[in-house]
């Protein structure tokens, strides 16, 4: 269990940039998510703390030790790779003990630390099979177990639940979150499922382009992102264009290229008559017949029209024309449907919901 | 079960492999054994226990056998660089690898013994260290190894491609020294390929005929191979010792073959892909 602290991390492959001047912190006991669309980055930074990527510039500390001269196999980290790369000819037990065995630990202690971590990923009695007697999601305890079982300073986990369907992602999230808990090993997740990093991690760093985006707990990412690439990575977002006609402390008012004013509120580096991106979440929308039954405390009201409505089981998403706009508005399957396709009606919203962003 | 498929229907399809494996196969193999057989117990076993016969199995063994640890090492190094490095002249390396295969070996064994005479390219530098190796078993060793280079390198290379690189990945983060993955994850899961490599590679050792003799110098108890008695036996129309001893060659390599696929099921079961 340690910190990690990377600092102004580079690495270049020819002429592009895997890593540009990366620095981020975990905290002991972390969970942090590293988020990005593939060959952002987030992947070759994983690598370089596990040793298989030598950076260019830059150092990585864990606890408080530089790491750059330490060879792979005394770096005392634990790594989950995409597809397990659990050992084929190996039992369960032996593959769990590799690293144990490795490090000239007595039979006694292996035995008694494998059963620990058989029990830790729920896997009793599966010592004696080999991986490929074992179903996809068991194969993903057996390399966590593995992992974790020496205890080392960090725990790496690279697309750890890619692998999986989907329900059994979902299951195994939770998991994950629960063992990691319990363990308490600071933990790196490489994903680009922001689903995926919203459940699990402590906070996030979203990657583009070799360069951290933005790093923040989950609910500053998904909330507040700072940008349209974050805002629009990170779930669904409704974007639109104006410039800012009024600003009072923290309120300011928008007019938007249609014409239409839209009120945001909170803190704001942005002068008058500046041109803005603003972003509002699908799920922070409401849907109104008529002008009369928008809830007052929605500040924010368009006129639109119905283009699509898709049943998604629990919730029930609605595309809309929005002055030539394309806006997605989710509704939870609780009332009943609020417009039919092709309908006119109200979309509205809180004016803090409103999220002015760069481009 | 009507789906159409390339290849023309079962019956035609197995009619004609079957018939082709027992002309091409079973009946030389038939005949060589009937022929054997018509010795009688007491001449069969006089003429496979007769001490050339028995001094040209030691030669024929023991040179197989080194040849053949010699190809292990040696294949499995050359699989290896050719997997996993790129440099010029790759492809090159890789195409020279089939070259034995494609060689007659009589060429081959004429180039070897060429190269190795004591007055040679190698033979000359060799013999001034006091090494010789054409007509010693030696030469019997490097023509062996020469020829059947091939099998290892062939059987250990797609297996080698296939090696998920995570695997090396991974037990590096748990800990191992370069020398613990190697013995304890590669060498496990290339096991069942060096075995099959290194049995063809002993099989074809033993039944080498034409590359050796030309090197061997063919001294009887010293340097004459068991194929080389057989073939003299033929020159001296004694048919039914040359079959005898044939047969202790065949016997040995079946022996091998049952052996080797017990052993490679066995090493399989855990390591083919579900």
């Amino acid at each position: 269990m340690s910190t990690v602290e990377i600092r102004g991390v580079s690495k270049r492959y020819g002429s592009v940039a895997a890593l540009d001047d990366v620095s981020l912190e975990f905290a002991d006991g972390e969970f942090f998510g590293l988020l990005g669309p593939s060959g952002s980055g987030k992947t070759t930074l994983l690598r370089s703390i596990a040793g298989f990527v030598e950076p260019d510039r830059g150092s990585i500390h864990v606890g408080g030790e530089e790491i750059a001269r330490v060879p792979i196999y005394r770096r005392d980290i634990g790594m989950v790779f995409q597809n397990y790369a659990l050992f084929p000819h190996m039992s369960v037990s032996d593959n769990i003990a590799f690293g144990l065995s490795v490090r000239g630990i007595g039979r006694e202690e292996i035995r008694a630390r494998v059963e620990d971590a058989l029990k830790l990923v729920r896997l009793e009695g599966y010592g004696e099979r080999r991986p490929r007697q074992l179903s996809g999601g068991q194969q993903q305890r057996v390399a966590l177990a593995r992992a974790v079982v020496s205890r080392p300073r960090v725990l790496l986990l690279d697309e750890p639940l890619g692998a999986l369907d989907k329900n059994l992602r979902q299951q195994m999230q939770i998991e994950l979150k629960q063992i990691q808990r319990l363990v308490g090993i600071t933990t790196v997740l490489v994903t680009h499922d922001q689903e995926e990093a919203l459940t699990l991690s402590d906070r996030i760093a979203v990657f583009n382009q070799g360069r951290v985006i933005q790093a923040g707990t989950p609910g500053e990412i998904y909330d507040s992102p700072r940008s349209a690439f974050v805002a629009d990575f990170m779930g669904e977002a409704n974007f639109f264009i104006g410039r800012v006609a009024r600003r009072q402390g923290d309120e300011m008012q928008i007019v938007l290229d249609d014409g239409a004013a839209v009120m945001a509120s909170g803190p704001s580096r942005l002068a008058e008559n500046a041109a803005v991106r603003l972003v509002v979440r699908p799920e922070k929308m409401s849907i109104s017949a008529s002008e009369a039954s928008i809830p007052p405390h929605h500040a924010n009201r368009l006129a639109a029209t119905v283009e699509q409505v898709v049943f998604m089981g629990s919730s029930i998403t609605y595309r809309l024309n929005c002055a030539g706009a394309e806006v997605s508005v989710y509704q939870q399957n609780q009332d009943p449907p609020r417009a039919a396709e092709g309908g006119a009606v109200w979309i509205s919203w809180r004016a803090t919901d409103t999220i002015p962003v760069d481009d | 079960m009507t789906r159409r498929r390339v290849l023309p229907g079962l019956r035609l399809a197995l009619g004609v492999t079957l018939l082709y494996a027992a002309i091409i196969i079973v009946l030389p193999l038939g005949a060589l054994v009937f022929k054997a057989a018509s010795l009688g117990p007491e001449d069969y076993w006089r003429i496979v226990s007769s001490g050339r016969a028995l001094a040209s199995y030691r030669v024929t063994v023991l040179s197989a056998l080194a040849a053949t640890a010699f190809n292990l090492v040696f294949g499995m190094a050359l699989a290896w660089v050719l997997v996993r490095y790129r440099f010029p002249g790759k492809r090159f390396v890789d195409a020279l690898v089939d070259l034995p295969f494609a060689l007659p070996t009589a060429v081959a064994g004429i180039a070897l013994t060429t190269l190795f005479a004591p007055n040679g390219w190698f033979g000359e530098p060799l013999a001034a260290i006091g090494v010789t190796v054409a007509y010693t078993p030696l030469g019997i060793m490097v023509a062996m190894a020469f020829t059947s280079l091939p099998f290892i390198v062939r059987t250990v290379q797609p297996v080698l491609e296939d090696l998920d690189p995570a695997l090396e990945e991974a037990a590096q983060t748990l800990g191992g020294s370069d020398a613990s993955i190697f013995v304890r994850v590669i060498l496990p899961l290339l096991a069942p390929a060096l075995l099959a490599g290194v049995s063809l590679s002993f099989a074809r050792s033993l039944g080498e005929f034409g590359a050796i003799i030309f090197i061997a110098g063919n001294q009887p108890f010293e340097t004459e191979i068991t194929a080389l008695l057989a073939f003299i036996r033929l020159e001296e129309y004694d048919y039914q010792a040359a079959a005898a001893i044939a047969s202790v060659l065949l016997i040995t390599a079946f022996l091998m073959l049952a052996v080797t696929n017990l052993l490679q099921a066995r090493a399989l079961r855990y390591t083919a892909r579900g």
